[in-house]
């Protein structure tokens, strides 16, 4: 506690203020949840909405392979529910479009080994994850990446994910437009937005520069750019084709053109619609269902954008939508160093196997892309700050994670490249095959998610090592596949639009649970994650590396002239890709062989019985009983200020906090409540007390005056005992709006 | 100073005893927690085996992780103190070092390692993950350097020692401890 606050005073300055009093907040709440006074549920989608994620085994149970057995943490209230306090959980940090510098490496590098286990995780929507985290650690984390401008807000939970952009944008040889100004833009712009915080499930919006490739996978986002330009009496007029409604799991859905060519001034009020169209319309109760795509196609496409053409047109104006078009120039990056062309020097050994793959040539003559491929999406804490040493002397501030878990260095000098790569290979950051069959992407599966099903972990280093080892002997066309590997059909691993994806299920054979991996053939990764592929049976865990080589020796020796993996799959049908992987259905009796039945990178027996309830989605909290927390824990600021001495700060919050609940009770009547204190209080009045709505059976109004008083009379602080009282009535006045807010449910479901 | 992060490592004698990824100590590491015998609350395993030079295969535990670390490119074997620490600064670095060589002591004796593996006795790291208390730097080192003397000699009865300062002020305090006094660290 004394470290925290002594982490907050050295960093206060150093914090962008609306994050600092974000992570104040959340510091407020997790003391008033360590009270139990705030519900679980509600203190729940708070944490994961500062990206604060439960871990395997947080519910105080873990089978060690002979018994499930109770984890004896300390005692303490939840952190959710069947959520232990103390039970280690993750962080997710929000890299927008995969952007971060050098010295928000270092600081990344620092907090994974200050309150992790020295690992960064690159996840497959650029984020970057640390596991095995206390709770406790959070507040100050989130200071110290804040103090580098990075924030973990809503980086889980029902809200707006991290954006995704095409990593390569601003130096690709065939982009439209460079979408990063518009990616940041529309990150910035829907941080915290209040339409923003009444989904029923998270929303994942991305950016590419341009149809064809892979770029930012915008086919399966809930809200995807796709930038275009397009002349205009005569001039080049830059503009989105906006897609709604993808999304991976066990429903993929391909996204549906939304608007056609939309101005780059609208791409942010028509997120702001389509958010408000989710949240008013989107399911709530039922987590299966919610997310936009379910939506979409219950409305049909052209009722959703009605409906956000609608919505369109009512939203107040905002400056935000255009001022950002103001200064576009910035996200254009200057090189480090000068360009330049490979010479004809002798090359370093290993250098032209990794040049083939993990290099990139720019658009900009001179310059390339250097991929650095990360083993399962991982990096030490101390290669992460060589690297941005590295980067800081090749290329200054350009690096960006992608979507495959690697990291790329951008605006390499040609000839330099060699010398780079002897810096990477010196700290074991110069893998080639990157984008190849060895470069396999894996969600964290059974290792630390709480969904997990199977290993997908140890499954694809399995995969990875075992390709590594003759990647160079095999086949061009066999080559060049994808392989994406998710612990379960929650697709984190993306392996729907994987040439060849698994994910992970189990069957029960001679009455033990086996792990298996269902096969997904021929998806498609170019074209924005264009098409999806085609489940074409379950196999044992233990012999996916054979259905690999299978399905390997079948492509090469079948495969038509030009054909690729998708045509093929397809010609295939699946009928003959089920027979062709049936053959590797069977495992060895228990009794004979034992290994069948534990997972890749286990040592024990395999079982189901880990798995926990998910947080992926959130818990389905109502708005107004979010804002009504956030209301107690501004009080709770305002005690902490009068047992400081601090009557102004007291005052201040007390009424602010007031103010939060007054408007959160507001908003179910109004879709826009005034910010003003004038204005909330007049409609709280008119709304809630004149109306009766907010009368207690015993009490009736007399709860509402201390609001209506301190804005009437404005601040009286001359007595702390005037102070002591208005924060009671403040308490009092929250909890007034929670019954209000549950006679109203229980009116409207009465009514229902 | 309060000081809750602590790591040691030991140094295992011959680096051709760990096979690439040191997968071979997953399986020991399960059975670690299967016996109950290791203090505090052991939870799970994790692989980082495939990282080069990373920390190798972890036991991650709520007070502790315990690894067969691989970084730095010298295989040993690491114990850190994440939470709980109390006690003058001297017991504690004392008893993440009495840790650090009960785990080692355990890993030689280890039936599946056939006695393969021997650590070092002539050297021990000590890393300290605080750097607002324990930044890397001289004054550190001044204000921690008989502590962790005092606790290598209470652990390792007879030892003499002196600290080498390693890395610099980006990196966690590390300091590398030359042991000269003692015959084999893990022998009771």
């Amino acid at each position: 506690m004394r470290d925290a606050a002594a982490w907050k005073d050295r960093l206060q300055s150093e914090m962008p203020p609306d994050l600092a009093e974000e992570i104040d907040l959340f510091e407020a709440q997790l003391e008033l949840r360590r009270q139990e006074k705030i519900d679980e549920r509600v203190f729940a989608e708070t944490r994961l909405r500062r990206g604060m994620y439960g871990q395997r085994y947080d519910n105080g149970q873990r089978h060690d392979g002979i018994d499930s057995r109770d984890l004896d943490y300390p005692d303490a209230p939840t952190k959710g529910p069947d959520t232990l306090w103390h039970a280690p959980g993750m962080v997710r940090i929000k890299i927008p479009y995969g952007g971060v510098t050098p010295e928000q490496l270092e600081v990344l590098a620092e907090c994974a080994e200050d309150y992790s286990d020295g690992i960064l995780h690159i996840t497959t929507r650029q984020d970057v994850q640390l596991h095995y985290l206390h709770l406790d650690d959070g507040p100050t984390l989130m200071r110290r990446l804040a103090a580098v401008g990075i924030t973990t807000r809503e980086a889980c939970g029902n809200g707006v994910r991290n954006i995704t952009g095409c990593p390569i944008a601003g130096v690709c040889r065939t982009e439209a437009v460079d979408v990063t100004p518009y990616a940041d833009a529309l990150f910035r712009f829907l941080l915290g937005h209040p339409d923003c915080q009444d989904f029923g499930r998270k929303f994942k919006p991305a950016f590419s520069g341009c149809a064809h490739e892979a770029c930012g996978l915008v086919m399966m986002h809930d809200l995807g750019y796709i930038a275009r330009v397009e002349e205009v009496d005569g001039e080049p007029v830059r503009g989105f084709d906006v897609y709604v409604g993808g999304g991976l799991g066990t429903n993929p859905y391909q996204a549906e053109l939304l608007v056609e060519f939309a101005p780059e001034s609208e791409i942010l009020p028509l997120a702001q619609a389509v958010g408000r169209v989710f949240a008013r319309l989107g399911e709530k109760k039922n987590r299966n269902r919610a997310r936009v795509k379910f939506l979409v196609a219950k409305l049909g496409i052209e009722e959703f954008r009605r409906l956000v053409s609608e919505e369109r047109e009512v939203l107040p104006h905002d400056p935000r939508w255009t001022s950002y078009l103001d200064d576009l120039e910035w996200a254009a990056e200057d090189a480090k160093l000068e360009p330049s062309a490979l010479d004809g020097a002798a090359q370093p050994e290993g250098f032209d196997d990794w040049y083939r793959t993990n290099v990139y040539k720019q658009r900009q003559e001179g310059y390339a892309v250097a991929t650095i491929a990360l083993p399962l999406g991982d990096i030490t804490s101390e290669q992460t700050r060589l690297l941005a040493d590295i980067a800081r002397a090749y290329v200054g501030e350009s690096v960006r994670t992608t979507v495959e878990q690697n990291i790329i260095l951008r605006w390499v000098s040609e000839k330099d490249l060699p010398a780079l790569y002897e810096e990477l290979k010196g700290i074991g950051l110069a893998a080639p095959g990157a984008g190849t069959i060895v470069d396999i992407t894996a969600c964290p599966g059974t290792d630390t998610c709480k969904l997990g099903i199977a290993s997908s972990r140890g499954l694809a280093a399995e995969l990875s090592k075992r390709l590594a080892i003759k990647q160079y002997e095999l086949d061009e066309s066999v080559r060049g596949l994808r392989i994406k590997v998710s612990g379960c059909f929650n697709s984190c691993g993306q392996h729907h639009v994987a040439d060849i994806g698994f994910f992970g299920n189990t069957r029960t054979i001679d009455g033990f649970t086996v792990p298996h991996f269902q096969v997904v053939l021929g998806g498609r990764w170019r074209e924005n994650a264009g098409s999806y592929g085609m489940p074409v049976g379950a196999v044992p865990s233990k012999r996916i590396p054979e259905v690999v080589d299978a399905i390997a020796d079948r492509f090469i020796a079948e495969r038509e002239q030009g054909e690729s993996f998708q045509d093929f799959t397809a010609r295939l049908g699946k009928k003959e890709l089920g027979a062709l992987i049936s053959d590797f259905k069977g495992v060895p009796a228990h009794t004979e062989d034992v290994s069948a039945y534990v997972d890749w990178g286990d040592a024990r027996e395999f079982t189901r019985k880990d798995m926990g309830i998910g947080e992926c989605a959130g818990e389905v909290v109502t708005r107004v009983d979010l804002e009504l927390s956030r209301a107690e824990s501004i009080a709770f600021e305002a005690q902490v200020a009068l047992d400081e001495g601090n009557l102004g700060k007291a005052d201040a919050k007390a009424f602010e906090a007031m103010l939060w609940a007054a408007q959160s009770l507001v908003r179910t009547q109004m879709a826009d409540p005034p910010e003003d204190p004038d204005g909330i209080v007049t409609e709280f009045r008119e709304r809630f007390y004149d109306t009766k709505l907010f009368f207690d059976r015993f009490a009736k109004g007399k709860f509402a005056r201390p609001l209506f008083e301190r804005h009437e009379f404005g601040p009286s602080f001359g007595h702390e005992r005037d102070l002591v009282e208005l924060i009671e009535n403040t308490s009092l006045f929250i909890d007034a709006a929670y019954q209000c807010d549950i006679r109203m449910a229980g009116a409207q479901s009465a009514a229902v | 100073m309060d000081l809750q992060r602590i790591a040691a490592k030991l140094y295992v004698t011959d680096f051709g005893t760990i096979g690439p990824g040191a997968a071979e100590y997953i399986p020991i590491f399960h059975r670690w927690i299967q016996s109950g015998e290791l203090s505090g609350l052991p939870l799970d395993v994790a692989d980082y085996g495939h990282v080069t030079d990373g920390p190798g295969v972890m036991l991650i535990g709520h007070e502790s992780d315990r690894a067969l670390d691989l970084s730095d490119g010298r295989p040993g074997f690491t114990y850190v103190r994440k939470r709980g620490a109390s006690g003058a600064l001297r017991e504690r670095f004392a008893q993440v070092i009495a840790e650090t060589v009960g785990g080692a002591r355990r890993l030689e004796a280890e039936p599946a390692l056939e006695g393969a593996v021997r650590f070092r006795p002539d050297e021990l790291g000590i890393t300290v993950f605080d750097r607002l208390n324990a930044p890397n730097t001289r004054s550190t080192l001044e204000a921690l350097c008989d502590h962790i003397s005092a606790a290598v000699a209470d652990v390792l009865p007879g030892a003499k020692t002196s600290l080498v300062q390693v890395g610099d002020e980006r990196r966690p305090f590390r300091v590398d401890v030359a042991i000269t006094g003692v015959a084999q660290p893990t022998a009771a």
